[in-house]
């Protein structure tokens, strides 16, 4: 099938709007079944509602469900849980939270995946996600599916509301416009884009709002690069982002057998937004965050030459085979320094598996990396940690002090190229200079 | 019943973008003995914070206040310290949602951190929604409160507006 542009969702019957509408208005007008807009209090039925094993998270939900007498709910499908953490169990203990995951699932009639990858790249990959629904996770990178055009939110513990009731009260969030201009040059990557925008209009820049990313800009990124840019909403103090569907979002679906009633969104020309910010991509250059906190965007420049002695690609934010074919494309044909640490982890089993068709995975055994099953767990240092005085750069998703390991190693954030140019030379390097 | 806001101010953090965590800090963040996270409580701050507050105290924050990641550790010191609210100009969405279905409220007034020194006196009018020093006599309008925050306090959490909406089916 091919993509018909244009074709705008039709969200209900007698849809009648008196003023535009932002894409997050427009999710959630769909959603309540008559018009809302930003700052309206309401009641909202997530399309679904996903969660991953972690203690005090999903153990919690089982007790409390059990504590308000909840033994069965009306919509089993609507529920999606993950094992993706401490997978595979290293310890009795882990694998003790993926029994009770499991039995959790299995008592209510959830469904399961385990061992697949990342969920919040997994959940698009298994058509869950679709232009206009609307998501609830307890974890906020569930951001991450905005790139299909569809509203993920991290309610945190809310989520037990969302479980008991498939019910969850929202503000309609006002809009920050990102309009996206040109295309990148190379070198450099959605993550530089993301990270040079918190250092322009802050981490508070798009404070409570939903980031709407558009524009000619967009079109020049594939789906693996948009996952990243909605993926890092939080960072920027969004509640969660989402993208003008195009080409890219229909063949994404289709590809993965998913886009039979796909339908477009996109925001009213006359859409009201609490501010617009424009970001020329042909103007972005490489960024690394430094620690302590995601706040910290420096420009390469500032930190060149600092020794890293660990690196990490992967996590929900990166990790996908365009962040490994940027690693490759300066990994190729070389060899990483003789001790340096540099972890492959592909976020999901599809992605693993599409790498390995491109002879991607091949040029990173090759140059010495360890190549490794999709996993969360490097991200927050349960395989892979560092320890006191260790300098990291990873594309992990956060680089606080001890989210890796010891409080006393260093955790600076990059793209998959800086990464790859920091694994050859021991330091912290500009990727062009290697190309 | 809404719970009463009225206490002293017991630490004004000015800083934009405060990570919590800082509260207890990186270190003790996987302490899970509220006894020990009361020791460590605000340390790098204060560090005599513990003895010097007193049941109903309050915090002030700046703007984005709860950036990042930020994990429960720190409030549920504070907590048992006898902090009752903070009041900042902004607060962060995600870190906003999770002490809300905590029952424990966080307010936003703009221009807090401007007008309230430590120690002052504050009190919330939930009707009027407005924060006043009373030992300045300021008045301050707070940001619109959502119903939905006032109800997950009234109930102390989210479990408590649960039952009460479990028990209201029932009746």
């Amino acid at each position: 099938m091919k993509y018909q542009p244009g074709e705008s969702l039709i969200l209900y019957k007698g849809w009648i709007t008196q003023m535009g509408q932002t894409i997050v208005e427009k999710i959630l007008s769909r959603n309540y079944g008559a018009s809302v807009f930003a700052g309206d209090e309401k009641t909202f039925s997530p399309d679904i509602i996903t969660a991953y094993d972690f203690p005090g998270y999903v153990d919690k939900y089982e007790e409390q469900m059990n504590e308000l007498g909840i033994t069965q709910v009306q919509n089993p499908e609507k529920y999606v849980l993950f094992i993706d953490h401490f997978y595979p169990a290293g310890t009795p203990k882990q694998q003790q939270v993926h029994e009770i995951t499991r039995r959790f699932a299995k008592n209510y009639g959830f469904s399961l995946y385990e061992g697949k990858g990342i969920g919040h790249q997994v959940i698009s990959e298994l058509g869950y996600v679709k232009p206009g629904r609307l998501i609830v996770h307890f974890d906020g990178h569930i951001s991450t599916i905005g790139a299909l055009g569809a509203m993920g939110i991290g309610i945190r513990n809310g989520m037990i509301e969302a479980f008991a009731t498939q019910r969850m009260s929202l503000v309609v969030p006002s809009t920050v416009r990102i309009e996206l201009k040109g295309k990148l040059e190379r070198g450099v990557t959605s993550r530089d884009v993301f990270h040079s925008n918190v250092e322009k209009i802050g981490p508070a820049g798009c404070r409570s709002s939903m980031i709407e990313y558009g524009g000619e800009g967009l079109k020049s990124l594939n789906m693996d690069e948009r996952m990243t840019l909605c993926n890092l909403a939080m960072f920027l103090g969004g509640v969660s982002a989402v993208m003008e569907t195009d080409e890219t979002t229909y063949n994404y679906l289709r590809d993965h057998g998913h886009a039979d009633d796909y339908r477009d969104i996109y925001p009213d020309s006359d859409a009201t937004y609490a501010k617009t910010v424009t970001i020329n991509l042909d103007e972005v250059e490489p960024v690394v965050v430094a620690p302590p906190s995601p706040a910290n965007t420096v420009k390469i420049s500032e930190v060149i030459g600092t020794p890293i002695q660990v690196g990490y690609i992967g996590s929900c934010a990166s990790g996908r085979v365009k962040d490994f074919q940027q690693a490759v494309e300066i990994l190729e044909n070389k060899q990483i320094l003789d001790g340096f640490r540099l972890y492959a982890v592909p976020t999901s089993n599809k992605i693993q598996s599409e790498m390995t068709k491109l002879g991607l995975s091949q040029t990173l055994i090759d140059a010495g990396a360890l190549l490794s099953f999709p996993s969360c767990d490097f991200c927050i240092g349960q395989m892979g940690a560092l320890v006191e005085g260790e300098n990291a750069m990873t594309t992990g998703t956060l680089n606080i002090p001890g989210r890796m390991g010891s409080n006393k190693a260093n955790i600076f954030t990059g793209s998959p190229y800086s990464i790859a140019a920091a694994s050859i030379t021991g330091k912290i390097t500009d990727p062009r200079t290697l190309f | 019943m809404l719970p009463s806001i009225n206490g002293r101010a017991s630490w004004v953090f000015t800083e934009p973008n405060y990570d919590i965590d800082l509260i207890v800090g990186v270190d003790n963040i996987k302490i899970k003995d509220v006894d020990r996270l009361k020791e460590v409580c605000m340390k790098d701050y204060d560090p005599d914070f513990a003895n010097q507050v007193i049941d109903g105290d309050l915090l002030v924050g700046g703007e984005n206040f709860g950036y990042g990641h930020p994990h429960y550790p720190s409030f549920i010191a504070l907590r048992a310290l006898g902090i009752k609210a903070v009041i900042a100009e902004s607060f962060s969405p995600g870190f906003y949602r999770g002490e809300t279905n905590n029952g424990f409220p966080l307010i936003e007034c703009p221009g807090i951190t401007k007008y309230v020194d430590r120690w002052d006196t504050l009190t919330l009018d939930w009707e009027t929604e407005q924060i006043t020093a009373t030992n300045k006599n300021i008045i301050l309008p707070c940001s619109p409160i959502p119903q939905k925050t006032k109800d997950l306090i009234e109930n102390g959490g989210v479990m408590g507006f649960l039952r009460a909406q479990i028990l209201a089916k029932e009746a």
